[in-house]
């Protein structure tokens, strides 16, 4: 979890009171806790269940879960453990509950699929022959929208504007080309 | 630089308020974060559905309180003697209720009657301890009723009052006697360096432990028994790991809102050394015990920036609205003057430079001293990590590392540049 912190938590003190827990059996310094990371569990749960309810509720079932789980496993970033657990909660529940189409398939999304090596010179360039490459392979709309993305560095907004492609059009090129790119490169490389 | 947004960031990203610049940043990441893309997701959805205001907060609320919850069923269970003890004690309760009526109703009855620990004196001067003889003094605090109390006696006010009371066997009355301010707020306000401090210790021999206390008299006296810091020391649920014979300090204090000055309840107050935690009750007062004689307090509230104090026998305390959640709602008014505030470690700097030093000495790169130079950027990480004093590359490398990773800084608004020296 590079990217999100909660505000106020830093990783020592997620520690601390983890410890607290673990060790005299605080619950309160859990709550506490977890309480840092109720906003962002509950943001998890409310992309999958798409509801103020059902998302609050999750965020209590959760919690109850984290009673009983915190203290079998060794764990080393609380936010990152805590949204892992988040997250399979959300899709175990979806999974077990009859109504499959409310899931919504469009919107998982395929991560690192560019992954940056150190590699040598000679290899980057090769590597770089072969993105072009597969650039000029893609589907117009993909390749215009990947490039102005990734390689000019526009934000969606911006790519919507100089293509004048929807927000949400721009957003599945993007999606698209980017796996597509790694089916043509691993390809390449077999 | 890595930049970390927090919710609100990304609020602010969703809403539109971001430059290009700043969108693609979060976007870019997103494609390699899964957590910040479900977050994204979570907030366009929220967007577009119309969004609970209050869901995170009573979220807050019902965690807190469903901890609490599970804790006292399991207080519940404990031992024998506890319900024993609670029993005796409440026999005990109506027993002094009972005289404690009487006499506050007696008009000319002399105040020694007053059935209470009274560790109060005419003269200010210290006291080394004092041992209260009687189980049935000892219990007196448990006697006044549960509601503000206000009974005249000779002129004077005493207020009476018990803040929220989580466990059944200790609860926490708290009397203050403070002119005419019902609850006494402006006497803990009192300039702590024309304060004169007592300690005074009080052995409560029915709980076997030793209770002691720091209590600020000047002209307007503030007493303060059964605190809210010895909830965790009852009995079975005693979760701190303080015996109570190794308690060496006791803090108490008030969390107020830097801006309207109002008491913050609910706080959260945590002594960094012995890492116990108590809660501002309803009128933003705590009573904190600690293992040490100096330590320090940390002190959170959501939507506050999180202040680090030294405990100091009476504090009080100031927290900051968090800029971030304000300008969610798009607070408006006056701008409030702006005191010179230094950048300082989210967890101390004593804590900090702990940890600091723990690391470097892990890294077992030989001796040498490194000085770093950085500023705090909004989301209060060391930016712009520069060398002042240099001890090897390969040191430089590390202590850089160290404080680019390390814990969250408070920004202050003094513009300077933070110095830290990085000892292997």
């Amino acid at each position: 979890m590079k990217f999100y912190r909660s505000p106020i938590s830093s990783e020592v003190e997620d520690e601390m009171l983890l410890s607290l827990f673990k060790d005299g059996g605080d619950l309160e310094a859990l709550g506490e806790l977890y309480g840092r990371y109720a906003e962002m569990v509950y943001y998890v749960c409310f992309r999958y269940f798409k509801e103020t309810e059902r998302s609050k509720d999750a965020v209590m079932q959760i919690f109850e879960e984290l009673i009983v789980k915190v203290g079998k496993q060794e764990i080393q970033h609380f936010g990152k453990w805590i949204y892992v657990v988040a997250k399979n909660h959300c899709l175990m529940a979806l999974r077990s509950s009859k109504n499959k189409t409310e899931f919504p398939l469009d919107d998982f999304v395929e991560f690192s699929a560019l992954r940056h090596q150190e590699e040598d010179d000679t290899d980057k360039e090769e590597r770089l022959m072969q993105l072009e490459r597969c650039m000029d392979k893609l589907p117009e709309r993909q390749k215009q929208s990947v490039d102005l993305f990734f390689l000019q560095e526009k934000c969606y907004k911006e790519v919507s504007e100089l293509t004048g492609f929807s927000l949400n059009e721009v957003k599945s090129y993007i999606q698209n080309g980017k796996r597509n790119l790694k089916i043509c490169l691993d390809k390449v490389n077999e | 630089m890595n930049k970390r947004p927090d919710i609100a960031y990304i609020r602010r990203y969703v809403n539109g308020e971001l430059s290009h610049r700043e969108m693609f940043e979060i976007e870019r990441t997103a494609h390699e974060d899964e957590l910040l893309m479900d977050i994204i997701i979570g907030l366009e959805l929220e967007k577009k559905k119309g969004a609970d205001a209050h869901a995170v907060q009573e979220l807050q609320h019902r965690i807190s309180d469903r901890s609490r919850e599970i804790r006292s069923r399991k207080t519940r269970k404990a031992i024998f003697w506890k319900v024993v003890g609670a029993a005796a004690s409440v026999v005990l309760t109506l027993a002094v209720g009972m005289r404690w009526w009487i006499t506050s109703n007696v008009v000319e009855q002399p105040p020694t009657l007053e059935p209470s620990v009274s560790i109060e004196r005419k003269s200010p001067g210290p006291i080394e301890s004092e041992t209260v003889p009687s189980v049935e003094e000892v219990k007196v605090p448990t006697a006044p009723p549960r509601q503000g109390n206000v009974s005249r006696r000779k002129g004077e006010k005493t207020v009476a009052f018990v803040p929220d009371v989580i466990e059944l066997e200790l609860p926490q009355p708290r009397r203050e006697r403070g002119g005419d301010i019902p609850f006494g707020v402006k006497s803990i306000e009192a300039d702590s360096t024309s304060v004169q401090e007592e300690t005074m210790v009080a052995h409560s021999k029915m709980a076997g432990r030793t209770i002691s206390s720091n209590v600020a008299s000047s002209d307007e006296r503030i007493m303060i028994r059964g605190t809210s810091a010895y909830r965790r020391n009852g009995g079975a649920s005693n979760i701190t790991n303080i015996p109570v014979n190794e308690i060496k300090s006791i803090t108490t204090g008030i969390v107020v809102d830097q801006h309207t000055q109002e008491p913050i309840v609910g706080a959260a107050i945590r002594d960094i050394k012995s890492k116990s935690v108590v809660h501002t009750d309803s009128t933003g007062r705590f009573v904190i015990a600690s293992t040490e004689e100096k330590t320090d307090l940390q002190v959170s509230y959501v939507g506050y920036v999180q202040t680090a104090v030294a405990a100091n026998g009476s504090v009080r305390i100031e927290l900051r609205p968090n800029e971030a959640v304000l300008s969610e709602v798009g607070a408006a008014g006056e701008a409030p003057k702006a005191k010179e505030i230094k950048s300082e470690p989210v967890i101390g700097a004593r804590a900090y430079r702990r940890y600091v030093g723990s690391l470097a000495r892990d890294a077992r790169l030989g001796k040498g001293t490194v000085i770093l130079v950085f500023s705090i950027d909004r989301n209060g990480r060391p930016s712009n990590i520069r060398i002042k004093q240099s001890a090897g590359a390969e040191r430089d490398r590390e202590a850089i590392r160290i404080i680019r990773d390390g814990p969250d800084w408070t920004p202050g608004n003094d513009s300077e540049e933070v110095e830290w020296k990085v000892s292997f």
